[in-house]
């Protein structure tokens, strides 16, 4: 095998500490912590491929992280749930209820789903990480709702109550049951949502036909427009938080992804195959997009969203 | 005129497939019948073809491809109940760019 000598024309420099200002490539061994170090250059956004899903792929919703992701209802299985672990889908417990196009909250571990098309539009399930909990139900019952929270303190805002009927409802869920919160400006349905129940963000969405590239903002009593999209989005994507979220896949332009900072909306890498009617987990750092239409029907891809990363000294892993 | 983009078919396995430094490197677009769309004359995507053991069609070949596709999903979709219908979109027709 070459040696680095060979490769690099120069050998590595043993030195007491990290030089000041490594170039990009630059590799020393640091002879204090016995380790040797890199200098990696900036990193852009990018989506990369998860694995697979197994079983719904389409009105599916999410919860949790990249690497500790829930799927739960959706077509064709309607009961199913799928847990992800960074790289493979595999079968979790099964949904008490028949669910599509609800909302969810949570972590895989802990996750709520509320709302429904199937049956109960009111219904509540909470998860173990094995099995669903039927829960108390909430006040509105709808569909193609948005959710944000956790399993004790999540939010539902918007929705479908009935067929062609859209609402403004808000609903506090506190572990146990559901309280009204601020209504939305007006009423839409079709949005996508993150956050948490006090700090929680409301994104895209329609009265039918069109989408919107509003965003909302709640504080926990009340609803105020945020930054503006720059593309239209309905049936899309979120993750992360009020203050930094990620908006991905949709209609009308089911790759684009947008990065929110609580005050406006930047393009950042698009999804390598465009997403409508799409859910995710995660963080803008870390995110995950599952399921939806791809183009010419549905996909059951994953793919996952690594946020760009300024140069940074790395350690090299000796084993 | 020049081509500015190349086709292949390959599965999507998963992990792996495209990793991020693909994708920080490749435009990708993936299309009905496993079909990827990537920069022609990019050697970031010669390498990545070859990595997913694509199999290079021309414009025309997968256009043929994503046709066959969308239409099978254009006629799933017309099959659905109105209510099912009024929950999805019809699969739009896709033509490849050269």
């Amino acid at each position: 095998m070459a040696t680095y000598k060979e490769i690099q024309g120069i050998k590595i420099q043993s030195l007491s500490s990290d030089p000041p200002a490594p170039f990009i490539g630059e590799v020393w061994y640091n002879s204090t912590s016995a380790t040797i170090k890199y200098r990696q250059g900036a990193t852009s956004a990018a989506w990369s491929t998860g694995g697979n899903l197994g079983g719904s792929n389409y009105n599916i919703r999410g919860s949790g992280t990249q690497t500790a992701a829930l799927s739960a209802g959706g077509y064709p299985d309607l009961d199913g749930t799928e847990e992800y672990n960074g790289a493979t889908w595999t079968a979790g417990g099964n949904m008490n209820n028949s669910s599509s196009d609800g909302a969810a909250a949570g972590v895989q571990t802990a996750s709520l789903y509320f709302g429904n098309d199937q049956g109960p539009k009111a219904q509540t399930e909470e998860y173990n990480g094995t099995s669903w909990t039927n829960s108390n139900t909430m006040g509105t019952g709808r569909l193609a709702l948005a959710g944000a929270g956790t399993q004790t303190a999540a939010l539902a805002f918007g929705g479908a109550p009935g067929p062609g009927v859209i609402t403004d409802a808000t609903e506090e869920y506190n572990g146990s049951s559901w309280t009204n919160g601020g209504a939305l400006p007006s009423p839409i349905e079709r949005n996508a949502g993150c956050g948490t129940q006090t700090a929680a963000l409301s994104l895209g969405g329609e009265p039918p036909p069109s989408g919107t590239t509003e965003s909302k903002e709640y504080n926990g009593s009340s609803w105020t427009n945020g930054g503006t999209m720059n593309v239209v989005r309905k049936k899309s994507g979120a993750a992360g938080l009020q203050t930094a979220a990620l908006a991905f896949g949709g209609s009308p332009v089911p790759a684009a992804t947008e990065i929110y900072d609580g005050s406006s909306w930047a393009t950042t890498a698009n999804l390598s195959t465009g997403k409508n009617e799409t859910t995710g987990a995660g963080t803008t750092t870390a995110a995950l997009a599952f399921g939806g239409e791809g183009p010419g029907g549905k996909t059951s891809t994953t793919e996952e969203f690594n946020a760009a990363a300024p140069a940074a000294t790395r350690t090299v892993g000796v084993s | 005129m020049a081509k500015t983009h190349q086709y292949c078919v390959a599965e999507n396995w998963g992990k792996g497939f495209i990793e991020k430094n693909d994708s920080r490197k490749i435009a990708f677009s993936g299309l009905p019948g496993n079909v990827w769309q990537v920069p022609a004359h990019n050697k970031d995507a010669n390498l990545w073809i070859s990595k997913v053991l694509g199999v290079v069609k021309t414009r025309d070949e997968a256009q043929a491809i994503v046709d066959a596709e969308v239409t099978a999903a254009q006629n799933s979709w017309d099959a659905l109940s109105d209510e099912r219908k009024a929950n999805s979109t019809r699969p739009a027709d896709i033509i490849l760019e050269e």
